[in-house]
């Protein structure tokens, strides 16, 4: 379907037909679109723009060129649809929505309802979720709607269960709150385990690093200063066409991290660019394809366009560190992540894609085709999206609580010590937990009372032959967050803090946070109670 | 250099020798082990023959021996449901999966030593590894 596309070919061809192209390097949309709706705009893919500003330089560009298409396929999990589905009769106010098991988001009207795609399936979590529904009602299958609803007077039916195809409902639409980001950092992960992320599956000890986002393709990095792209600008999305809504969620332009709001009807999209998606042990998502058409109103316009990979720079952040925070360990262009290798604290890391850009390319041809084809107009924004606006983080009432406030000493032993030393020390230090090091401190393993009970059972003398050599740890930077799950993953009720070194701090576990237990009151419910008790008094 | 699936029983497992080096036709082939699995029963080895010794002579000989040795791919991907992301040629560090130039996926199942790494990473859920 798609044509594949000599460059080089068409760059000459490009440069005969340009000879008669205007002297002037502004352009308005209505030339542009005329220029579409007569046959004779000259569109290039972002890669083929690259070329051809290399080639003939920005000014020339800004006069020969009059589209850029750009496109991005990724997970986009800030995606879902909106549904209407017809009223049964008796009819039904819905309370609960559920589409093939997912459930819907129903605070609207009787028969409307949001499908979120991170949103999982009750019967199949971490399988299928609201994107694949999505990606299911594209491919024309029919999904199984349950609904229940508590009887009013003018909806008195309590429950419905129907199989639907995507031409039963009456309106099915795309309203995805953050798509396109600009950039995205790099993931990797300094741990000793496998992390399972949005990011994908993140290997121990820098073993490998994925990045998203289809950089010198990718329709925010071709306009990064919002000159074109704005509310109301006529997009590609899904394999229909969509609209640009306003700035996504979370949008960040003065940072690069610019994203979009979007939406589009669903019923002219297409299961080739909306597909489902599952990551491991972290949940559902859907790969959105999005693409944005630049006109080269200028020579400023050509420019951005012409960005390169190489120009695009993003953080390889480490995800081993569950805080808001996360480390950042370098610094590296999109140019670095597409070769396959990065650099990380001097090691050598496999870096691999999470966005198809064999897709985002697609899209980028798909679109041109499009607007060649004269089925495709650009449409000028309504209103600019902001360039100013800033990402806070969430507002805190709590004071974090971190490892290092309220771990404890650490009883110790050696790998050389008897199991009758250790019993004598866990009566002395009232300890369920005794932590095995070597001379300088450095953590060796671990010995619970359970063990030294079987050891005795077994008639077994030493330390050496039954300390637990691998041993969950934290650092005290850790949140209590990171601890509680650590803990929890490996049924276990303590566990030992150690520095970069390795070396022991001390212990924390079970005992340290009963300790943390009990609530502090906040200022307002501190005042209720005083006013109680002065009411009291008197 | 070949890459064969050996997989044997454990009364012949425990006469191996560490290198993985087999008595073939009176001489010693050293093999190179990828990767080993133990079970209860055995183990299950893939090794890279040398390119020197016919493969297909060192399946034989294998066979003969009691093991159940194959020079199969291993690694098998639904092109209908891939989406060529690239996130299992983060995981996979044999290079059996990789994209290529233009970022579409290579399979060299030849390289595949069945780990397995690549199949719960995949968002699609389009890997089988037999």
């Amino acid at each position: 379907m798609l044509f594949s596309l000599d460059l080089l070919s068409s760059l000459k061809y490009l440069s005969r037909s340009i000879s008669r192209s205007s002297a002037t390097a502004e352009k308005t949309y209505e030339e542009i679109n005329q220029k579409i709706t007569s046959g004779d705009a000259v569109v290039l893919t972002a890669e083929e723009m690259i070329a051809y500003v290399d080639q003939n330089g920005v000014e020339q560009a800004a006069k020969d060129v009059d589209v850029v298409t750009t496109g991005t396929f990724g997970a986009m999990c800030s995606s879902g649809a909106f549904f209407n589905f017809g009223h049964s009769d008796p009819p039904i106010k819905m309370d609960k929505v559920f589409l093939n098991g997912v459930e819907a988001y129903h605070g609207n009207a009787a028969v409307d309802a949001y499908l979120g795609v991170t949103k999982m399936s009750e019967q199949h979590p971490f399988e299928y979720g609201g994107g694949h529904v999505i990606e299911d009602l594209l491919q024309g299958k029919a999904i199984q709607l349950e609904a229940e609803g508590y009887a009013t007077d003018c909806y008195p039916r309590t429950h419905v269960n129907v199989s639907l195809t995507l031409d039963d409902l009456n309106q099915a639409v795309l309203v995805n709150p953050r798509n396109a980001y600009q950039r995205y950092n790099c993931a990797t992960n300094s741990t000793s385990r496998t992390l399972y992320t949005y990011m994908g599956k993140l290997l121990p000890e820098f073993e490998n690093a994925t990045f998203s986002g289809a950089g010198e393709i990718a329709p925010l990095q071709k306009d990064p200063n919002l000159a074109t792209i704005g509310i109301g600008t006529r997009i590609f999305l899904g394999g229909g066409k969509g609209y640009v809504i306003g700035e996504g969620t979370q949008h960040e332009p003065m940072d690069r991290f610019a994203t979009l709001m979007v939406t589009g009807d669903l019923k002219q999209m297409s299961a080739d660019f909306l597909k489902g998606a599952s990551f491991a042990k972290y949940g559902t998502s859907m790969y959105v394809g999005l693409g944005i058409p630049i006109p080269i109103l200028n020579e400023e316009l050509a420019r951005t366009c012409a960005i390169k990979d190489g120009e695009i720079i993003t953080n390889v952040l480490d995800y081993g560190v569950g805080r808001r925070n996360r480390p950042k360990l370098a610094q590296v262009s999109y140019a670095d992540l597409k070769s396959g290798t990065i650099a990380i604290n001097g090691k050598d890391v496999r870096v691999r894609p999470l966005s198809s850009f064999s897709k985002a390319k697609e899209i980028c041809e798909e679109l041109k085709r499009w607007i060649l084809k004269g089925d495709f107009l650009l449409g000028r924004a309504v209103e600019p999206l902001s360039t100013t606006r800033q990402f806070k983080p969430m507002k805190s009432e709590e004071g974090e609580v971190f490892v290092k406030d309220l771990y404890t000493g650490a009883a110790t032993c050696t790998l050389d010590d008897t199991l009758e030393d250790v019993a004598k020390l866990i009566i002395h230090t009232n300890e369920d937990h005794i932590v095995v090091v070597d001379e300088a401190g450095n953590l060796k393993g671990i010995i619970t009372t359970f063990d030294v009970t079987k050891a005795v059972a077994q008639n077994k003398k030493k330390v050496s032959e039954i300390v637990t050599r691998k041993v969950v740890t934290v650092t005290p930077q850790d949140t209590l967050y990171e601890l509680v799950n650590r803990l929890k993953r490996a049924n276990i009720s303590a566990a030992p803090v150690i520095d970069r070194e390795n070396k022991v701090l001390g212990i924390i576990g079970a005992n340290q946070l009963v300790k943390n237990l009990v609530p502090k009151p906040n200022e307002a419910t501190k005042a209720k109670l005083e006013a109680e008790a002065q009411a009291n008094e008197r | 250099m070949v890459r064969v699936n050996l997989i044997i029983p454990k009364s012949y497992f425990e006469t191996i020798k560490p290198k993985f080096a087999i008595e073939m036709n009176g001489e010693t082939v050293t093999t190179t082990v990828i990767r080993s699995t133990f079970t209860a029963d055995g183990a299950h080895f893939v090794v890279d023959v040398p390119s020197d010794v016919d493969p297909e002579e060192f399946i034989r000989v294998m066979s003969s021996e009691g093991a159940k040795a194959f020079r199969r791919a291993l690694v098998v991907v639904d092109r209908d449901l891939c989406i060529e992301c690239g996130e299992c040629t983060a995981e996979c560090a044999y290079e059996a999966l990789v994209l290529d130039q233009d970022f579409h996926l290579v399979v060299n199942k030849d390289n595949c030593t069945g780990c397995r790494a690549c199949t719960d990473a995949c968002p699609r859920h389009c890997i089988t590894v037999h």
